[in-house]
C-alpha cells in the first residue's frame, strides 16, 4: 500500500509533467485512464463530485478555440461578420481546443487523487524549512475545498432567506461572499498557525512515516518517468499542421505507462485502502 | 502484482524488437526570390510523410537563419543571405520574406510559420523578399523544379562554389547543422539537387515520427488500454462487493 | 516577579475610526486565573491576542505601549516565538485546527519546536489524561462535536507546556453541557497544574468562584477588580449575585456554593404551578403534524414533530446540539421538505441563521438596508456607512434580523444569543417582545437558559428528534437538571429569575 506522502508527491509531479508535455490525444486517453484507475481503490465508492466541473474545464477551451481562431483548412460553419468571433469555424481549432482541455481535465483529476492519497498533515511534517510557506499554501488549499464547499451552501442559503434569485443566473453574485469568506478563514487558519509557532524552528517529526517497497517503487516510477518525458518528450501535436495525431512511439507509451504503477500494486494487495484514507 | 508486472515487461520486450518497415521517397519544391529578382529554386526529397517548411528550406541547402516566436513557430528572417543583416525583431520596417504555397495553379499566403506549414509529396513553397502584401514570387511549376520521375541521387550541374556554414540561430531537434551553402547570387538552374544534401538525408532526418507501417506502439498502446480497463473493473467490482 | 505585564497598551486596528484598546496597564502574577469580561467590541479579543503576539504582528495597525511575556517585548518578537510560552484557544471550534486527525494535532505545536519523538510521544499522552480525551485519539477533527474539538485545541495548546494558557470566550459556540464539560478541564488545569490561565467568558456563572481577578473592558478601557468588586459594580454576572445585591447579602458570593450560605435567609414560599398562559384565543400561525425528515438517509433528523404556534407567543426550542432543532425551524420555515407529515404556515416566514456571517455581504449597512422601511433601518441609523463584516457579533445579529425578518409574522431565529453579551441578549428580549405584541410569533432555537427562562413564554425540549417536554417556563425549567437557570438550582420551587425572588 502506498502511504509515503513523498511517493504520491513524485506521482503527482510526473503525472502533472505528462499531462503538460503529452499533447498527443492517445497519451492523453491514456493518462486519463491511468488516473482514473489509481483513484478508484482509494476512492472508497464515493461519487466524483466534481465531474461537472471537471467537464467544463475540458470543453471551455473548445469553445474558446473554434470561436477566436480562423485557421485550419476543415471548416466545420462560417459565422457572418461579427467582430472578433466572426468568420470561420475550424474543426481544427476545435480540435486544438480539445487537446487543451483534456489537459486540463487530466489536471483537475490529478489533484482529485492527491486530495484523497495525501494527508496534509504529512505533507507539513516533510517539509523542509525553506518551503514551510509553499507547504502551507497546498495544505490550505487541499484543506480548505471542502469548507468552501460548505460556504457556498450556506451563502446561497443565505440568499433564498433574502428573497434573492438562486440557481445558475446567480453563479457570479455568489463569488464575492465566496472570496470574502474563504478570506476570513485563511486568516483564521494562518493566525491558528502563528499561534502554535509554525515556521519558527526546524521541525521534528511526531510519527514518520516509513517508507514501504510500494512508496520506493512508485517513487522511482515517478522519477523515471519524469525523466523519460523531459529527455524523450513526444511529438508535438499541432492539429493546424496535422489534424491526424501520429502514433506515439513506444518510449512515450512506456514513460506514461510508469505511472500506472500505483494502480497495479493497489490493485493486486489485499488490505483495503479506502478506510484509511477516508 | 507480480504476474502483472511480468507480463508487462515480456509485452514491451516484445514490441520494443519490432522495426519499422521501409517507406518510399517524397520529394517538395522550394522557390525563393530574391528582392532583385533572383530566382532559385530547390527540389528536396524526403522519406517522411511530410516535412516542414523549415525542414524544406534546411535539407535544400540554403543558408537560413530564423527566430522563434514561441506558439506561433519561426519565421525567416533571412534566406540565401538577404537581408545582409538581420535586424534585431527579425522583421525591419521595409521587405520582409513572404511566405506563399503552391495552390491550384498560383500562390497562396500561408497562413502558418515555416515551422508549422507541413508539405507533401508533390507540394511547393515559395518565399519572395518583398515590401508590402502579397508579393508573391514568380510563376514555377513544380515539373520545372522537382522533373519526374523524382530519383534520390541526381548529378548536380553546379556552377556555384561551396563553402563552410556558419552556425545557424534555430534549428529543430536533431537536425544537423552542417549543410553548405551556395554562394549568393547564384542564378536559378536545372532541377538540381546538392549532393550534401542528398547525404544528409540518407545520413539525417531523424523519425520524428515513426513510419506508420509499424504496428508496436499501437500493440502496446491497445494492450494498455485493455489492461486498464480490466483493472478498473475488476476494482470497482470489489468496491462494490 | 509577574509572568505578563501590560504597559500602557494602546491599539487601533487599520482604517478603524476609534481605537480598540486604551492605555491598558495591568500585570498576571504566575499561577492567577483572570476573567476578562466586556460587551461585544469592547476589544477582548484584541486584548488577548496581544498577549501572545497576533496584534500587532498578524493585525498590523498601530499600537503603543508594550507587552512583555516571561520576559519577551511583544513588538520584537513573532508570535511563532511567543508560542511557546502562550497556548492559546480560539472561539470556533472549527476555525482553529490545522490538520486532519487528533493526535497530529497534538502534536504539531510540539514538531513546530523541534522536541525530539520520545519526548512528544510522553507528552501527547500525558496531556490525553490530563484533559480526558483518550477516546477520541484516533478520530478525525472533521467528526468531532464542537465541545470535543474545544477540548482537543486545550490539549493542544497544554502539549507545548505554555506557561500561560488563553482562551478567547471557549464555550461560545457550544450548547450548555459542551461548555460544562470544558470548562471543566479548564478548572482541573487550574486546580492540578496551577496553571495561569486568561479567559475571556460571558458566561461568568461557571467560572466566577474560581478566578483571581476580573478584568472588565469597557470601550478599550480596561478595570482591574477583584471578584466581588467587579461583581458588585455591574456587567455580566452570574445570576445569584443579582440576587444577593438584592437581599442585601454580604460577603457578595461569587457562584451557587457561596450562595447557599445565604439561601436559608430567604423565605420562599413554594411558587404554584404557573397556569397555563391563556393564548387558546390568539390564532394559529403555524402548525406541524407529525413531522419526519431525515438527511441522506441517516437517521431521522426530526421525528414525530407536532405543535402549532400562535401569535403573540415567544416560544424556546432548546436542546442539545444535534438534536434536531435547526431541522425542525428549517421544515417550518419552507427550507426542507418533510419526508412525511405537514407543515401549515399561511404566513410570511422568516428564517434567521446561525451564521449570521453568511448574510451579510453588502458594502456598507446602508447597502444592506436598502429596500427596507425607515422604521426598520431606524436602530442603524448611527452605523450607516460602517461595514457590515466589521460590526461584532451582537450588532451584526441586530442587523441580520432586520435584513430578513423585518416583515415577517413568523419569525424562527437560530441560535441568535450565541456570542452574546448581557446587554445585547437584553435589548434582543425587549426586541422580540415588541415583535411579539405586535403580533409576531417567534420560535427561538437556544441554550441559553437564563435567557428563555426571561424572554419565553413556552419552552420546547428536543432530543433525538422528538419533543419531550413543552411548558411555561417555570414548569419545563425547574423541573430540569441540565436546563436550570442557577437560581433554581439555588433554591427551587419553582424559582427560575432572580428579580422574582422574594427577599
Amino acid at each position: 500500500m502506498i502511504r509515503h506522502p513523498l511517493a504520491w508527491s513524485a506521482w503527482a509531479t510526473a503525472a502533472l509533467a505528462a499531462a503538460f508535455i503529452d499533447r498527443n490525444p492517445f497519451l492523453q486517453v491514456l493518462l486519463l485512464l491511468i488516473v482514473i484507475n489509481v483513484s478508484i481503490p482509494y476512492r472508497g465508492g464515493r461519487r466524483i463530485r466534481n465531474w461537472r466541473i471537471g467537464l467544463a474545464l475540458a470543453v471551455v477551451p473548445i469553445i474558446f478555440s473554434v470561436a477566436l481562431s480562423r485557421f485550419g483548412s476543415h471548416v466545420l460553419f462560417t459565422l457572418p461578420a461579427i467582430p472578433i468571433i466572426g468568420g470561420r469555424w475550424t474543426l481544427e481549432a476545435a480540435v486544438f481546443g480539445a487537446s487543451t482541455g483534456a489537459a486540463l481535465l487530466l489536471t483537475v483529476a490529478i489533484f482529485g487523487v492527491v486530495q484523497i492519497t495525501l494527508r496534509s498533515a504529512e505533507l507539513l511534517a516533510i517539509l523542509p524549512r525553506p518551503f514551510y510557506r509553499a507547504g502551507t499554501t497546498v495544505a490550505l488549499a487541499l484543506a480548505f475545498a471542502p469548507k468552501t464547499v460548505a460556504s457556498l451552501h450556506s451563502i446561497r442559503e443565505a440568499r433564498q432567506l433574502r428573497g434573492q434569485r438562486s440557481g445558475w443566473r446567480s453563479a457570479p453574485q455568489l463569488l464575492l461572499p465566496l472570496l470574502l469568506t474563504t478570506l476570513e478563514q485563511a486568516l483564521q487558519y494562518g493566525e491558528s498557525l502563528d499561534a502554535r509557532g509554525f515556521g519558527s524552528r526546524r521541525r521534528s517529526r511526531y510519527r514518520p512515516v516509513p517508507w514501504s517497497i510500494p512508496d520506493v517503487v512508485v517513487s522511482v516510477a515517478a522519477l523515471l518517468a519524469v525523466v523519460a518525458i523531459v529527455v524523450i518528450p513526444p511529438p508535438p501535436y499541432n492539429p493546424y499542421a496535422n489534424l491526424l495525431p501520429s502514433a506515439p512511439t513506444v518510449d512515450n507509451l512506456l514513460s506514461v505507462l510508469l505511472l500506472a504503477i500505483p494502480a497495479v500494486i493497489t490493485s493486486f494487495s489485499r488490505r483495503d485502502h479506502a478506510t484509511h484514507h477516508a | 502484482m507480480w504476474l502483472g508486472a511480468a507480463a508487462t515487461a515480456a509485452l514491451t520486450v516484445a514490441l520494443l524488437s519490432v522495426r519499422p518497415a521501409h517507406a518510399a521517397i517524397h520529394h517538395a519544391a522550394l522557390v525563393i526570390q530574391h528582392s532583385s529578382g533572383s530566382l532559385i529554386t530547390r527540389c528536396v526529397a524526403f522519406a517522411e510523410e511530410q516535412i516542414t517548411g523549415l525542414q524544406l528550406i534546411e535539407r535544400s541547402g540554403m543558408q537560413w537563419e530564423a527566430q522563434d516566436f514561441g506558439s506561433i513557430g519561426s519565421a525567416i528572417c533571412q534566406l540565401d543571405r538577404e537581408p545582409s543583416t538581420v535586424p534585431p525583431g527579425c522583421f525591419g520596417s521595409g521587405p520582409y520574406w513572404q511566405y506563399f504555397h503552391r495552390q491550384g495553379g498560383g500562390w497562396q499566403n500561408s497562413a502558418l510559420g515555416a515551422s508549422s506549414s507541413t508539405l507533401h509529396d508533390g507540394d511547393m513553397d515559395g518565399w519572395h523578399f518583398a515590401a508590402g502584401a502579397k508579393q508573391a514570387p514568380s510563376n514555377v511549376a513544380f515539373a520545372a523544379v522537382c522533373a519526374p520521375p523524382p530519383a534520390p541521387t541526381v548529378t548536380l550541374v553546379a556552377t556555384a562554389t561551396y563553402q563552410p556554414t556558419p552556425a545557424h540561430t534555430a534549428t529543430a531537434p536533431g537536425q544537423t547543422a552542417s549543410i553548405a551553402t551556395p554562394s549568393p547570387g547564384t542564378q536559378a538552374l536545372a532541377p538540381s539537387v546538392s549532393p550534401p544534401a542528398a547525404t544528409a538525408l540518407a545520413a539525417t532526418g531523424p523519425p520524428t515520427r515513426p513510419p506508420p507501417g509499424s504496428l508496436g506502439p499501437w500493440l502496446l498502446l491497445g494492450g494498455a488500454v485493455v489492461v486498464l480497463t480490466g483493472l478498473g473493473a475488476f476494482n470497482l467490482w470489489r468496491r462494490r462487493s | 516577579m509577574p509572568l505578563i505585564t501590560l504597559e500602557g497598551v494602546g491599539y487601533r486596528y487599520p482604517e478603524a475610526d476609534r481605537p480598540a484598546l486604551v492605555e491598558v496597564s495591568a500585570a498576571i502574577e504566575p499561577g492567577q486565573v483572570i476573567l476578562l469580561r466586556g460587551a461585544s467590541g469592547s476589544g477582548k479579543s484584541t486584548l488577548l491576542r496581544c498577549l501572545n503576539g497576533l496584534v500587532p504582528h498578524s493585525t498590523g495597525g498601530e499600537f503603543h505601549g508594550r507587552v512583555i511575556v516571561c520576559g519577551l517585548d511583544t513588538r520584537r518578537h513573532a508570535p511563532r516565538e511567543l508560542a511557546t510560552h502562550i497556548g492559546f484557544v480560539f472561539q470556533h471550534p472549527d476555525a482553529q485546527f490545522v490538520l486532519d486527525d487528533v493526535e497530529a494535532e497534538l502534536a504539531f505545536g510540539m514538531e513546530n519546536l523541534g522536541l525530539a519523538p520520545p519526548l512528544m510521544r510522553k507528552r501527547v499522552e500525558e496531556v490525553i489524561d490530563q484533559v480526558g480525551i483518550n477516546h477520541l485519539r484516533r478520530r478525525r477533527i472533521d467528526s468531532l462535536s464542537g465541545g470535543e474539538r474545544q477540548r482537543v485545541a486545550i490539549a493542544a495548546a497544554l502539549a507545548v507546556h505554555p506557561k500561560a494558557l488563553v482562551l478567547d470566550e471557549p464555550t461560545s459556540q457550544l450548547d450548555p453541557q459542551a461548555a460544562e464539560d470544558v470548562l471543566q478541564v479548564v478548572m482541573r488545569l487550574v486546580a492540578e497544574l496551577g496553571m495561569t490561565t486568561v479567559i475571556a467568558e460571558h458566561r461568568v456563572e461557571r467560572i466566577a468562584p474560581l478566578v483571581d481577578r476580573i478584568w472588565t473592558l469597557e470601550a478599550g478601557v480596561l478595570k482591574d477588580q477583584s471578584p466581588r468588586t467587579a461583581l458588585a459594580e455591574g456587567g455580566a454576572r452570574p445570576p445569584v449575585v443579582d440576587l444577593a445585591l438584592r437581599a442585601g447579602w454580604t460577603p457578595i458570593p461569587l457562584g451557587l456554593r457561596e450562595a447557599r450560605i445565604h439561601a436559608p435567609t430567604l423565605t420562599l414560599p413554594r411558587r404554584g404551578r404557573e397556569p397555563m398562559p391563556q393564548v387558546s384565543t390568539a390564532p394559529v400561525l403555524c402548525s406541524v403534524d407529525k413531522l419526519e425528515h431525515r438527511y441522506d438517509g441517516g437517521a431521522p433528523a426530526v421525528r414525530g414533530v407536532t405543535l402549532s404556534v400562535r401569535r403573540g407567543q415567544i416560544t424556546a426550542l432548546m436542546g442539545r446540539n444535534g438534536s434536531g432543532k435547526t431541522t425542525l425551524l428549517k421544515l417550518i420555515a419552507g427550507l426542507l421538505r418533510p419526508q412525511r407529515g405537514t407543515v401549515q404556515a399561511d404566513t410570511r416566514t422568516a428564517y434567521v441563521p446561525q451564521d449570521a456571517d453568511a448574510l451579510l455581504f453588502a458594502a456598507t449597512v446602508e447597502d444592506e438596508l436598502r429596500g427596507q422601511t425607515n422604521e426598520v433601518a431606524a436602530p442603524f441609523h448611527a452605523w450607516l456607512h460602517r461595514y457590515p463584516r466589521d460590526l461584532s457579533s451582537g450588532e451584526r445579529q441586530q442587523l441580520a434580523i432586520a435584513v430578513v425578518a423585518a416583515q415577517a409574522d413568523l419569525l424562527l431565529l437560530d441560535e441568535p444569543t450565541r456570542g452574546l453579551d448581557p446587554v445585547v441578549k437584553k435589548a434582543l428580549s425587549s426586541f422580540l417582545r415588541m415583535r411579539a405584541s405586535a403580533g409576531a410569533g417567534i420560535v427561538i432555537a437556544t441554550h441559553d437558559v437564563e435567557w428563555s427562562a426571561r424572554t419565553a413564554d413556552r419552552v420546547l425540549l428536543m432530543a433525538e428528534g422528538e419533543i419531550y417536554a413543552d411548558g411555561p417556563p417555570g414548569a419545563v425549567l425547574s423541573d430540569s437538571l441540565v436546563f436550570a437557570t442557577q437560581i433554581s438550582k439555588l433554591v427551587g420551587g419553582g424559582w427560575l429569575l432572580p428579580d422574582e425572588v422574594p427577599v
